[in-house]
């Protein structure tokens, strides 16, 4: 339950690129072929081990639909990472990625790590963008690349924890200020579960006085 | 080490017989000079050649190899004639002129002794090996004073046979030999010198007189005393003045370094005379202050025989000067170079007196070996005294010597890791099961605090937009929309009273007042998990007692209702205001959804006290059908504490929204005044 670090993640791209899909699949290891479209934003958590170190990974999953780019811009600040997501299946998602980018480099701190995820690798029969061209995207600005399935959960869990990796290593590296939550990391409340069972025992002591 | 200590001590404890052998030992240097002399015109010359391969390969190993090499040694004189290694150095005394055939000789005649002496006199030709030696080697097996005169013979054979290897050998043949050989067919060499040689003869003889050679070791303490004595003599000054400069030069002598710098003090001397030319450069450096005299003495002594040499062998002096060096680096490591030195130095001076010591050498060398038990003495009061001096009563060394209790012994240490581990281990598994129960813990893992944060991003947001719009509008628009935000103000004040502790169809409540919001927004999660809670507790109430929890569960059951309750809410909050900020429909009064939301934050926390309540009496039905109140006091007072926490994050959640409410107000009015 204890962790080293918290990551702030957001994940973002258009509309039914999968991005919920891919936090249930992390987070529930399962698919939901039906997904409600989601309202600002939601969130998923997990706990994953990066060198040795329990880092639980706080997962914010934004809204695709343009009504919502309002109010989901304001939730990218303080994230540590994010999951910049588009559909292989849909050339236009793929298209956006530019505006995607944009918004988050604006919107966060600039150390963020931004994995460019190309979903929907399962579906190759439609594919509309190939493999290189989302590599290319990525080399140019500077990102890491996946092409992932939340179906078939093939570098699912690849992608959030390689992202995760990236962020420990400029933790390591001394450019993330890890007492700086504007940064999306937080140390582990290594110490408060410990108060907290003082004051779960404290009170088990009360509570014995009470029943002499 | 050890070997030259035994030794040490063995001569000591047979000193008494060294006097009646020294007679004959003299008389066999006596003859031993006078080939000595003959062979020295020619050895000097052939030296040369062969000194270059030698030098290398002394120092420890050559000590530690010194049983090895002296058994080879002792096969090798064994059979003189036989032996490849004589073969080699026959050959090699082929091109020897007539004093050197003359030696071969008398190694002829002390063949057949030789066989008999088991560990074999190898070291003999060590320079000037004596008495104690001898001594030692007489305790061993030999020590018939008839085998002296076999041991005389051996030992010359010896020398000899060193000489005749050494003029005669090339550099291959030394190659092929292990170090240790070529160390002493250098030393041998070295002898050749006339003058050195017949004086280092004379103290093999004086040695060998009465005394086997089986214990070759005990040659490395003789050929060091031995040197030393000679110098000391030579001097003029007695042994005890040697020991006192020996000591003063190495500092702390302790017996096992004592014994080192004998063993040392041997090889050093087997070098000095092949040194002699070396050392006239060298050794002016090396010589200690403290010793100044014999310095002196050495000096001139060098000065001597820098002649002699400079012109025999200019070219031995480089190669040679490779060997003291090496030597006195490794003495240093023990820290008794200047020991080193000083005995490099007697030997030398020893060398250039020739002739002239010899004599006086033999009395020197009696004088040593009967003293030698004394020297040892000596040195052993001398090492306690040093180790006292700097340590009285030696209170250092004990401290050294037996740990303190002061400090942090290693079983304490561990003891105390453990119990540190298990403790923590301990708190851990408490911490564990604290979590469980733990409404904080649940609260984030229901994203109660993730939806809590982003609605808090939102209001901060909605904040600081009110305060730039209200600053951005004129005076007059300012005053149109006070009013409107004062009122969705006043209705976030929540009435406290209104609470009323009775049973309220929650989901029907909560489905209106959202649908009085007109946001689209469903409670389906908040109903969702109102209605598993309502189904456990009415599981509760219809079971008997058999089938019901523990107390513990129930109370864990409990705080994770009303966190996950409490989660939801806070959601249910934080999406109306995310729909109430994307929601541009002017139509829609703010001020009638703040007092909705106000509603709905009263349902949720009448909800979350109903529920509390009825926690409390299914643990307090369990204490009644257990008897048991163990902990139940603890845990009702946690559930209370726990169910106000919620009532307070929801009334946070609900309080939050009053920015985005009057953000949502702003943007209507301006939108709908622009229009």
């Amino acid at each position: 339950m204890s962790y080293a670090y918290l990551f702030k993640y957001i994940i973002i791209g258009d509309t039914g690129v999968g991005k919920s899909c891919l936090l249930l699949q992390f987070t529930d290891k399962r698919f939901q072929p039906v997904h409600d479209l989601t309202i600002g934003v939601e969130f998923g958590a997990r706990m994953i081990t990066i060198d040795g170190k329990q880092i639980k990974l706080q997962i914010w999953d934004t809204a695709g639909q343009e009504s919502f780019r309002s109010i989901t811009r304001s939730y990218y600040r303080g994230a540590a990472g994010a999951l910049l997501v588009y559909d292989i299946t849909r050339r236009d998602t793929f298209n956006h990625l530019t505006t995607w980018l944009e918004d988050a480099r604006q919107h966060s701190n600039s150390n963020m790590v931004i994995m460019l995820i190309g979903n929907k690798s399962d579906l190759e029969a439609r594919r509309e963008v190939k493999k290189e061209e989302g590599e290319a995207f990525a080399r140019e600005h500077g990102l890491i690349f996946m092409e992932t399935s939340a179906k078939t959960a093939a570098n699912v869990e690849e992608a959030f924890i390689n992202t995760a990796k990236e962020i420990y290593q400029k933790i390591q590296d001394g450019v993330f200020d890890i007492n700086n939550e504007a940064n999306g990391i937080k140390i582990g409340p290594q110490h408060s579960p410990a108060n907290q069972s003082l004051n779960v025992s404290g009170s088990g002591g009360n509570q014995g006085g009470n029943c002499c | 080490m050890s070997d030259s200590d035994d030794n040490a001590f063995a001569s000591a404890d047979e000193g008494d017989e060294n006097s009646s052998q020294k007679t004959e030992s003299k008389q066999v240097a006596e003859k031993q000079k006078k080939t000595d002399v003959e062979a020295a015109g020619v050895n000097k010359d052939s030296k040369t050649p062969q000194n270059a391969v030698p030098s290398k390969g002394k120092g420890k190993q050559q000590s530690r190899n010194k049983k090895g090499k002296n058994s080879s040694l002792a096969a090798q004189k064994e059979n003189a004639a036989a032996k490849k290694q004589v073969a080699r150095t026959s050959e090699s005394q082929k091109s020897l002129d007539s004093g050197s055939s003359s030696h071969k000789k008398e190694v002829g005649s002390g063949d057949g002794k030789d066989t008999s002496n088991p560990v074999g006199h190898i070291t003999t030709e060590v320079k000037g090996s004596t008495h104690e030696i001898s001594v030692s080697s007489q305790k061993d097996s030999q020590s018939d004073e008839n085998s002296s005169k076999d041991a005389e013979a051996d030992v010359l054979k010896k020398t000899d046979e060193k000489n005749l290897e050494g003029q005669g050998d090339t550099k291959d043949t030394n190659s092929m030999k292990s170090p240790e050989e070529q160390k002493i067919a250098e030393s041998d060499r070295d002898h050749h010198t006339p003058q050195q040689e017949k004086v280092l003869r004379q103290l093999e003889d004086s040695a060998s007189g009465g005394w086997g050679w089986s214990n070759w070791g005990s040659s490395l303490l003789s050929a060091a005393s031995n040197s030393v004595q000679t110098f000391t003599h030579q001097v003029g000054d007695g042994l005890s003045t040697i020991m006192d400069t020996v000591e003063s030069s190495l500092g702390v002598p302790d017996p096992e370094s004592v014994g080192e710098v004998y063993k040392i003090a041997q090889t050093v001397s087997s070098e000095a005379p092949e040194s002699e030319n070396v050392m006239n450069q060298t050794t002016e450096e090396k010589v200690i202050t403290s010793e100044e005299e014999l310095e002196a003495q050495v000096k001139d002594v060098k000065a001597q025989s820098k002649n002699e040499k400079a012109e025999d062998t200019g070219q031995n002096t480089s190669t040679q000067s490779v060997t003291p060096n090496e030597g006195s680096g490794w003495f240093a490591s023990w820290g008794v170079g200047d020991l080193a030195k000083k005995v490099q130095d007697t030997g030398k001076s020893l060398a250039a007196k020739g002739q002239t010591l010899m004599t006086e050498g033999f009395d020197a060398v009696e004088h040593l070996a009967a003293g030698g038990i004394d020297v040892l003495e000596n040195i052993g009061k001398k090492t306690y005294n040093t180790l006292a001096e700097h340590d009285p009563a030696l209170r250092k060394t004990r401290q050294f010597l037996t740990p303190r209790g002061n400090k942090p012994n290693l079983s304490s240490t561990l003891r105390e890791a453990k119990d540190q581990a298990e403790m923590k281990q301990k708190q851990d598994e408490a911490n564990q099961e604290a979590l469980k129960a733990h409404f904080g813990t649940l609260f984030d893992d229901y994203q109660g605090l993730a939806h809590l944060e982003a609605l808090e991003i939102l209001s901060n947001q909605s904040e600081k937009k009110v305060h730039s719009l209200l600053n951005s509008l004129a005076n007059e628009d300012l005053k149109a929309i006070k009013p409107q935000l004062l009122k969705i103000k006043n209705a976030f004040e929540l009435d406290e009273n209104a609470e009323d502790t009775g049973d309220q169809d929650f989901a029907s409540l909560v489905q209106r007042h959202l649908c009085e919001l007109e946001l689209g927004t469903v409670p389906d999660k908040l109903n969702t998990v109102h209605q598993m809670v309502q189904a456990w507790i009415q599981d509760f109430d219809s079971h008997d007692s058999s089938h019901m929890q523990s107390i513990k569960e129930t109370h864990e059951k409990s705080i994770q209702a009303l966190a996950e309750l409490t989660a939801k809410g806070v959601e249910q909050f934080h999406k109306a205001g995310e729909m109430v900020l994307l929601d541009k429909d002017k139509d829609k009064d703010c001020t009638e959804r703040a007092h909705s939301l106000a509603r709905l934050t009263g349902v949720l926390c009448h909800e979350i006290g109903n529920l509390s309540n009825k926690f409390v009496a299914c643990l307090n039905k369990l204490v009644e059908e257990e008897g048991s109140s163990e902990g139940v006091t603890s845990m009702v007072t946690n559930i209370y504490l726990e169910a106000s926490n919620s009532s307070t994050y929801i009334q946070d959640a609900f309080l939050l929204l009053l920015p985005v409410l009057q953000h949502a107000a702003l943007e209507q009015a301006i939108l709908a005044r622009s229009s």
